[in-house]
């Protein structure tokens, strides 16, 4: 879609984005409504991967973040809607001015991430890995548990 | 999850080489279809005993944690006979993977099939 100067998004469409102006930092937005499918995985890794060399993300930091998306979408649809591919994810992307921000948004049962061993401690237990991801190749995450499911923000730096 | 069919587009038919199965496989990987590849992996190495088994990752220019599961889990199976899972030219984005896993020294990477084959 095009961008539209002056208007904020966060209207809920899916695959909406837009630019606004806020205090002279101009922000890019894009936002994608998808069900808990494994299938659509790839699509919104893909479009997200696009979207940050859109705004001068370099080649390697940009599949770094598709990486760490795929990584926490597969964890909520595993763990947090115990692999139902029906319930709803939100994703929200956006440029503010040399940084890029996402935040995830699902309606799933909450989890601790403090509860998850780091898989080093056994090098042949799988598990853990979309942690492992996000805290190294992202420059900020926050966990926030909801009333009604969990808000995962990643940030990182356009570089 | 939808159920694990084997694809023949993602996994090849596996080929025997003495104690070695080769499966060559493409495209992306990841939880969509990582158990399509599960399946393949699985049945190839309870059918006849593998000592090597050799993944052809030249065509998969991305995976993720699913996919990796899988190759650990094909490596527990055949680790106690002394059986290896031998992962064949990676492209960059799935080395990087391995890396950061910190399974790039647990599994032995090769330049091709030939390597595989000699070591």
């Amino acid at each position: 879609m095009n961008g539209i100067a002056g208007r904020p998004s966060s209207d809920g469409s899916s695959g909406s984005d837009n630019i606004r102006r806020l205090n002279f930092a101009v922000v890019m937005i894009k936002q994608w409504e998808i069900q808990s499918d494994p299938a659509k995985l790839r699509e919104v890794r893909t479009d997200l991967e696009n979207f940050t060399r859109s705004i001068g993300m370099k080649d390697e930091a940009s599949n770094a973040v598709g990486l760490v998306l795929n990584e926490a979408l597969a964890n909520i649809i595993r763990h947090g809607y115990d692999g139902a591919t029906d319930k709803p994810i939100r994703v929200t992307a956006e440029q503010v001015e040399k940084e890029l921000k996402i935040v995830i948004r699902d309606w799933a049962k909450p989890f601790d991430p403090a509860l998850i061993k780091p898989r080093y401690e056994d090098e042949l237990k799988p598990g853990g890995l979309g942690l492992i991801c996000i805290r190294k190749l992202m420059d900020g995450f926050k966990y926030e548990r909801l009333p009604d499911g969990m808000l995962l923000t990643l940030t990182k730096k356009l570089v | 999850m939808a159920d694990a069919k084997l694809n023949m587009d993602l996994v090849s038919t596996p080929r025997m080489e003495g104690d070695a199965a080769i499966i060559s496989v493409r495209g992306d990987i990841d939880l969509h279809n990582s158990p399509e590849l599960r399946t393949a992996i699985l049945e190839t190495i309870s059918k006849k005993p593998v000592k090597r088994l050799i993944l052809n990752l030249s065509q998969v220019p991305y995976m993720d944690s699913s996919a990796i599961a899988v190759l650990v889990e094909a490596l527990q199976k055949l680790r106690p006979t002394g059986g290896r899972v031998m992962l064949v030219d990676l492209q960059p984005r799935v080395k990087g993977l391995m890396e950061i896993a910190r399974l790039d020294t647990i599994f032995v990477l090769v330049a091709s099939e030939q390597q595989a084959l000699t070591m």
